[in-house]
This record gives structure tokens, C-alpha cells and sequence, in this order.
């Protein structure tokens, strides 16, 4: 079984936010905090200024703190390690929301949005969001016999389209794949991991 | 090497959570402790029940948690699948309380209408569980620094506890009932032990996050509200409501006793509305290297 990771290089991310327009392009996430974000970083005594430049989402934890909280079930772990939400079951009482040390989930309240926004969003307004790795390309491109990492039609869109090649997305469970091949090879870290959550987003550092 | 740790996200307040959960905490707090309250009193009144007839607090806890619950579901962001929150009760303490407020409003009104001590005891083992899972559901949210603390399932239950026996001091009073000596001594014991834990919580912990995160509520205005007009104070007035009750000055104890529980039910509902508003600051992005 595989089980889907995103390896970010911190050493290549050049700030240019790609990842994040990609995401509003093709999510098209309800208004409110974006599914993606990014951090700028002044590395301090650094004499040339230089700066770290953090992209993050959802990190579908191997130990999610928002599943256990989801009184619904609407948050749920899928066998490939994505952790997505059923939308029809969510009630938007936010417990994932206060549970996610990532900020990674929002919910959309139909006061922030335009006339517009809400038609559109209709199935989102009142539920929690985020990343969902872009579940619907993989899923998609598996079928058709697509590799996610490899081939554009199931691989995530961030990773897709990033400009400066820092994103990265595959099976963890496949000892040749790149993205396993880069954890081997170099130092990742993970975000907040005395939390236990196991992320299956890591980091390169600089 | 030394690890070292980057803060790339100061912690920012959280705003998934506003006025009206912090009011479901408090007020459904309130009505389950005061049901519990309640219970004691007729327990020490040797199960006569003559308190427990003559107040209304069959009807009192049941309106007081289902308000909680109704105004949670203004802050639902989608209130009308309310139902679907019973749907695990295997892992999620929303659902946990969200059963046990279902067991506890109708027994506890059956036990008003045709009062009967098993019903009774279903319904206080309903508000122990309402009780300890809204404890639970706060300190799950670890994504909350100030709420993420052991310590928080033991305040919440011993906060309500002596919020809902402020409230029952209030109701006596109003009905011209005077607690007796082992009530009044039930007081103390929970203002004491809510005091302490209170005090537990926000000196015993040594994390810098949450020291800064809870920074508000060491203030001297803020803790002279939680701990000073809302434990303290009560506090002397129920020893001093333990030295009238053998004069059995009726005006003096009824105004001792109101105040008592009025000052105690503030002291309570400024420490949750304090926890859950004023230092609900989101835990900080961090990497370590």
C-alpha cells in the first residue's frame, strides 16, 4: 500500500508563493485562511539577510490530533495516509479546528462572503477546510494508471507547478521512489515533532 | 550538536472558538454542577428530600444545559446536522457530552416530575460525564497552549462544581432556604479545592509558551476578580455563614448566602470566559535543527 508524502527543500524555495496561487487556482478554497500558506523567516545574525522561506498545509499526520476530536467522523485517515474531510457529515463545530497545531484547518463563515462566493461554495460554507493533497488528481491519475510524484495528471498541484523544483511528492513505502530516496540522503526534519503527530510532510533545512 | 529551536509563527489568538462556545462552557457547566450541588445538599439533608422538593433545580439544570447547547448551535457552522456529533462516541469528547447531555436533560425532568433515586442517579452520573468531557474536550485542542494542559479536565469539573453550587446558594436563598452547616461546609471544600487547582494551573507550569499565553490572567485587575471578589471573598462569607447559622439570624444569612453565591458564580464564569477567550492563543510554528 502506499502511503503519500511531501518533502519541501527549504533550500531551494525561493518565496515566490507558486504553490499557494496554485492551490487558490485549482481548489478554489472558500474565503478565509488559504489552504496553503507561507512563511518568511529572518534568519537571525545572518549578515547577508538571508531568509527562509516556509511553505505549509495540511501535514496528513500519520497520528491526526483533528481526527480524534471529529465528533462526526468527518475527518477521517484514508488508507494512503491522506487525511481529508467528508463535507456532507461536517457540522463546523471547529474542535479540529483548536486540535490542529499546523493552523492548517479554517472554517468558512457565510458573513465573510460575497453574494458570489457563496453560490459557489455552497457545500463549503460552514465546514471545515483544507489540504487534501489534492486527493482528486490522485485518485484520478491512479485510475488511469498515472504515478503520483511523477506524472503531472496525479501528482499535487503545488508540487506540480512549483517554480524552483523545492516541492516534492510520493510513496513513502517505495524505497526507490525520490521521495524516499531524498529522506535517505539528507537531513529532514519535521514540523513541531515533540507533538508525536508524525507529519508526512517533511522539511529539507538549508 | 545543540538543537536549536526556530519560532518561525508567533502564537496568534484563535478565533474558531468565540463568545458563544465560551458560553456553552459556562453556563452548561453551571447547570450540570448545580444539579450536582443539588444532589449533596439532599444527601446531607439526610435524603429527606425537603430542599431537594422545594427546589426547582429539576428544571433549573435541564434549561440551563440546553441553552448551552442551543446557543453552540448558533456557533455551529452547520447547527441543523446537529445529530451527526453522536456519532462517536468512541474517540471524540464532543460526543461524549453531547450523549450525556441527551441522558441527562430528560431523566433529570423525569425525576423533577415523578422524583424516584434511580432516575436521580442517572441523571448525576449524566452530569459528572457532561462535566469531565467538557474538560476533555478543551484540553484536545493541542493546538491551544493554555488549554493543552493536564490540569484542565480537574478545573473544569471542580470550576463548575462551585459555580453551580453559587448558583444553588442564589436559588436558596431567593426560596429562603439556608444551606446547614455540612452544606455550607460542601462550599468551602469546592471553592477551596477550585481555588487551588486555579492556582495550580496558572503557577505550576514552567512552559514559557504557556506562561505568555495565560499572561492575562496573572493580571493584579483579573485576579482580583477570579481569586479575590470570586474565591476569597465567598470563602469568608461561608465561614461566616457557618458562625451566623447558630445564631439563625434568617435576614443576615439569607444576604450572606446570596452574596456568597452570586461572588462565587462571578469568580467561576470570569476564570472559563478568561481560559477559553483571553488566552486562547494558538500554539507557535516551530522547527527544531
Amino acid at each position: 500500500m502506499s502511503r503519500w508524502v511531501m518533502i519541501i527543500d527549504l533550500r531551494k524555495c525561493v518565496g515566490c508563493e507558486t504553490c499557494i496561487e496554485t492551490c487558490r487556482q485549482v481548489n478554489r478554497p472558500p474565503p478565509g485562511p488559504a489552504w496553503r500558506k507561507s512563511i518568511t523567516h529572518k534568519i537571525a545574525g545572518n549578515p547577508s539577510g538571508r531568509q527562509l522561506f516556509l511553505t505549509m498545509s495540511c501535514m496528513h499526520c500519520e497520528m491526526p490530533t483533528c481526527l480524534e476530536v471529529c465528533p462526526t467522523g468527518a475527518t477521517h485517515r484514508r488508507s494512503d495516509g491522506i487525511v481529508d474531510i467528508n463535507l456532507d457529515l461536517c457540522v463546523g463545530c471547529g474542535s479540529c479546528v483548536v486540535a490542529c497545531p499546523y493552523h492548517a484547518r479554517s472554517i468558512a463563515k457565510s458573513d465573510i462572503m460575497s453574494k458570489e462566493n457563496t453560490a459557489q461554495n455552497k457545500d463549503r460554507i460552514g465546514v471545515c477546510t483544507k489540504c487534501n493533497f489534492c486527493l482528486q488528481h490522485i485518485d484520478a491519475g491512479l485510475a488511469q494508471g498515472f504515478k503520483p510524484g511523477s506524472d503531472p495528471e496525479a501528482t499535487p498541484r503545488c508540487v506540480w507547478f512549483c517554480l524552483a523544483d523545492a516541492l516534492y511528492f510520493g510513496d513513502i513505502d517505495d524505497h526507490e521512489s525520490e521521495v524516499s530516496k531524498l529522506i535517505q540522503d539528507n537531513k529532514v526534519i519535521c514540523m513541531l515533532e515533540e507533538l508525536g503527530t508524525n507529519p508526512s510532510v517533511y522539511y529539507i533545512l538549508p | 550538536m545543540q538543537m536549536i529551536s526556530l519560532q518561525l509563527q508567533k502564537p496568534v489568538k484563535q478565533k474558531a472558538w468565540g463568545w458563544l462556545a465560551a458560553a456553552n462552557f459556562i453556563i452548561g457547566g453551571t447547570g450540570a454542577g448545580f444539579y450536582l450541588a443539588s444532589f449533596f445538599q439532599t444527601l446531607v439533608t439526610g435524603g429527606s428530600a425537603s430542599f431537594f422538593e422545594s427546589l426547582p433545580f429539576g428544571l433549573i439544570s435541564p434549561l440551563l444545559i440546553g441553552i448551552g447547547f442551543l446557543i453552540l448551535g448558533v456557533e455551529a457552522g452547520r447547527p441543523l446536522r446537529g445529530c451527526y456529533v453522536l456519532r462517536h462516541p468512541s474517540q471524540s469528547w464532543i460526543s461524549r457530552e453531547s450523549y450525556a447531555a441527551c441522558i441527562f436533560i430528560p431523566f433529570a425532568l423525569l425525576d423533577h416530575v415523578s422524583p424516584y433515586l434511580f432516575i436521580r442517579l442517572l441523571a448525576v452520573a449524566a452530569a459528572l460525564g457532561l462535566l469531565i468531557s467538557q474538560g476533555f474536550i478543551v484540553y484536545r485542542a493541542r493546538a491551544v497552549t493554555a488549554w493543552n494542559v493536564p490540569i484542565i479536565p480537574m478545573f473544569f469539573l471542580t470550576s463548575s462544581l462551585a459555580s453551580g453550587y453559587g448558583l444553588l446558594l442564589l436559588v436558596n436563598a431567593l426560596s429562603e432556604l439556608y444551606p446547614d452547616q455540612s452544606m455550607t461546609i460542601i462550599g468551602i471544600i469546592f471553592t477551596v479545592l477550585n481555588l487551588t487547582i486555579w492556582s495550580v494551573y496558572l503557577f505550576g507550569h514552567k512552559s514559557t509558551h504557556f506562561f505568555s499565553a495565560t499572561q492575562t490572567l496573572r493580571r493584579p485587575n483579573f485576579l482580583l476578580l477570579s481569586s479575590g471578589l470570586g474565591h476569597i471573598l465567598p470563602l469568608l462569607l461561608l465561614l461566616l455563614l457557618l458562625s451566623l447559622q447558630r445564631l439563625t439570624i434568617e435576614p443576615t444569612l439569607s444576604i450572606v448566602s446570596a452574596m456568597s453565591g452570586i461572588f462565587l458564580f462571578i469568580g467561576c464564569t470570569s476564570q472559563k470566559a478568561g481560559i477559553l477567550r483571553s488566552a486562547g492563543y494558538y500554539r507557535a510554528i516551530e522547527i527544531r535543527c
